[in-house]
């Protein structure tokens, strides 16, 4: 029987270099290395285009090719008949192949040698075994990982959830023990600034949430801003985040620095999965791991099927709280707080908020707060809504974000991290109640 | 131009000794509509007089290479060593199927030796290597071809020049 291209994707990982033939029109054939054969869908592969050579010549000529790609754990090898179609220069599929090489080129001492020019992308028309001795597969237990059955849990799991907070929590949690993904971490998307902001995280040392990620930046970046999983199986320093952080802070003043990205500062594979609905990013999941070669295509596939769950689960649950916010929220009476005051002091400029000397939150959820806090101070009321923030004149929340509940997700972690002195606390779908457990002093500067 | 003037009809011993220390071989060549084909060869040795290059291949595993050969001769073979990426390309235009002798049988079992040695420290261990070089003893085929022209293909700038002697 033939396989499927999908069945032999093992080979198709970059461990072994793959060989492809060509022939020009005079009849001369040509062999020569290529490093990526990557798996595009069921019926193509494209081939990573790093130089100009006489592969690149031939194929433009006679676009009859034959590939021979080996299994790195059995052994098993097969020829592929391929017939190339077109070459991409950007692009999803450019990006993820142009990551995928980055990590091939560090493991192999490559990396200012290889560098993708485009993506050549081919028909494949026929998987052909290569007779001869070949190892068994490496069986379910030895991956670890039984997606179906983790998956299954997974989708029931999400169902139950009510509210985004432990929507979030549960899946990385879920993914930690079922999965054996110890690193995780899901970040929204905030389209007016075109940043990705760290909501929950597993695994770190510091949470490291509100920390913040332009697109294009690292592999998390790149996946936001070209809608395609990125999945690196060696450490490449190009797609670190200290590199890429670096880089963006220099081009964007409000980015938020002060709070560090939780990340592994050397992760040998990454992997970030779009969270999409429609066409719109809501989300970016990211996985990483201290191994090489951690995750794989099928894993890639796993991920980005829980990731189309979570985008229904997002959407759902701000619209059952669009839904529920409708009463208006009740006054609740104060009592006397004890102890010495707070200052609370906050720069219009950027919105950071710092709590007596120690840095809180800037942006959109900085604004928040700060509104909140000068509410309760004209008003003495601790209970609002969604609404009536999505709403508010003075906050002029970004039109295209209506990820609020993320916000708040966001700013109620930064100050349960950071102080005992004030917190928000959940109060039903779309409401919430200020706790304060010390006096504020409030001090607004431009 | 239709041979390398630094061959001079032979390789150099610096060439005659790298594609035959047991490094990585890939076969191509193609039919009469110039369909490429392509296999491996598990061991190259240069035939005694230096003229020639002899590859061992696996018949079950190129029947459609070993075929293409038989009926056009165009063949190009490429030398990869694993540990430094150093790749030679080298073509011909009359390759022949030749009986198997003794000094092949030598060749291959001193290139599974070597070729295990080169991508052992790589994460393959000997199994793989024994997997890759197993083939009844009925199944082994000799090509021979004498070297037109051979090509640097060592990834970089360089990759798809002519190879110089000296280079």
């Amino acid at each position: 029987m033939t396989p499927s291209l999908s069945a032999i994707r093992p080979c198709l990982e970059g461990a072994i270099p793959g060989i492809v033939a060509t022939c020009d029109l005079q009849g001369t054939p040509n062999v020569s290395y290529v490093s990526q054969v990557h798996y595009v869908d069921a019926d193509q592969v494209a081939l990573s285009f790093q130089f100009f050579n006489k592969t690149r010549h031939n194929m433009l000529q006679n676009p009859q090719m034959t590939a021979y790609v080996m299994d790195p754990v059995t052994t098993a090898r097969y020829r592929l008949a391929l017939l190339y179609l077109r070459t991409e220069t950007e692009g999803p599929l450019f990006q993820a192949m142009k990551a995928k090489l980055a990590g091939i080129a560090s493991h192999t001492g490559m990396t200012d040698v290889f560098e993708l020019k485009g993506a050549d992308v081919c028909r494949v028309l026929q998987v052909e075994p290569v007779p001869g001795e070949v190892a068994a597969a490496p069986t379910l237990a030895h991956s670890g990982r039984n997606w179906l059955s983790v998956l299954r849990a997974l989708s029931e799991s999400i169902a139950r959830q009510s509210d985004l907070a432990a929507l979030f929590d549960e899946t990385l949690s879920a993914l930690a023990q079922a999965a054996g993904v110890t690193h995780s971490m899901l970040l929204m998307a905030d389209a007016h600034r075109q940043t990705l902001y760290t909501v929950a995280t597993r695994g770190y040392a510091d949470s490291g949430v509100g920390s913040e990620i332009p697109l294009g930046a690292g592999v998390i970046g790149v996946a936001a801003q070209y809608r395609v999983p990125i999945r690196i199986t060696h450490y490449a320093a190009e797609y670190g985040y200290g590199q890429a952080l670096r880089a963006a802070c220099a081009s964007d003043a409000q980015l938020e620095t002060a709070i560090p990205f939780p990340g592994l500062p050397q992760p040998h594979s990454q992997l970030a999965l779009p969270v999409l609905q429609g066409g719109d990013l809501l989300a970016v999941l990211y996985v990483e791991s201290e191994q090489a070669a951690g995750f794989s295509y099928d894993d890639e596939d796993a991920l980005m099927l829980l990731a189309r769950l979570l985008a229904d689960a997002i959407t759902r649950l701000q619209w059952q709280q669009e839904s529920a916010e409708k009463e208006s929220p009740p006054f609740t009476p104060l009592h006397p707080l004890q102890g010495q005051p707070v200052v609370v002091r906050y720069y219009a400029s950027n919105h950071s908020i710092f709590l007596d000397e120690d840095y809180l939150i800037k942006g959109v959820a900085g604004a928040i707060l700060w509104r909140l806090l000068t509410i309760y101070h004209a008003e003495q009321r601790l209970e609002f809504s969604n609404r009536e923030l999505r709403l508010d004149a003075q906050l002029r929340l970004p039109e295209v974000d209506d990820n609020l509940e993320a916000r708040l997700i966001l700013l109620r972690r930064r100050l349960a991290e950071k102080t005992g002195a004030l917190a928000l606390v959940r109060t039903g779908r779309g409401r919430f109640r200020l706790q304060l457990n010390r006096p504020l002093q409030l001090e607004g500067l431009p | 131009m239709g041979h390398n003037a630094g061959l001079q009809g032979r390789l150099s011993a610096d060439l005659l000794a790298f594609v035959q220390k047991g490094i990585s071989i890939s076969v191509a060549s193609r039919d009469r509509r110039l369909v490429p084909s392509v296999s491996r060869a598990l061991a190259c040795v240069a035939s005694e007089d230096g003229r020639q290059l002899r590859l061992l291949v696996v018949r079950s595993q190129a029947v459609e290479l070993v075929r293409d050969l038989e009926c056009c001769g165009a063949i190009a073979v490429g030398f990869t060593e694993p540990s430094t990426h150093r790749t030679l390309q080298i073509k011909g235009g009359d390759a022949a199927l030749v009986p198997i002798t003794p000094r092949d049988q030598e060749a291959l079992a001193r290139s599974e030796v070597a070729f295990g040695g080169q991508i052992e420290p790589l994460g393959f261990d000997q199994a793989y290597t024994r997997r890759l070089f197993s083939a009844g003893p009925d199944d082994l085929v000799v090509i021979a071809f004498t070297p037109d022209k051979v090509y640097q293909q060592t990834p970089g700038p360089a990759a798809g020049a002519l190879w110089e002697p000296g280079s």
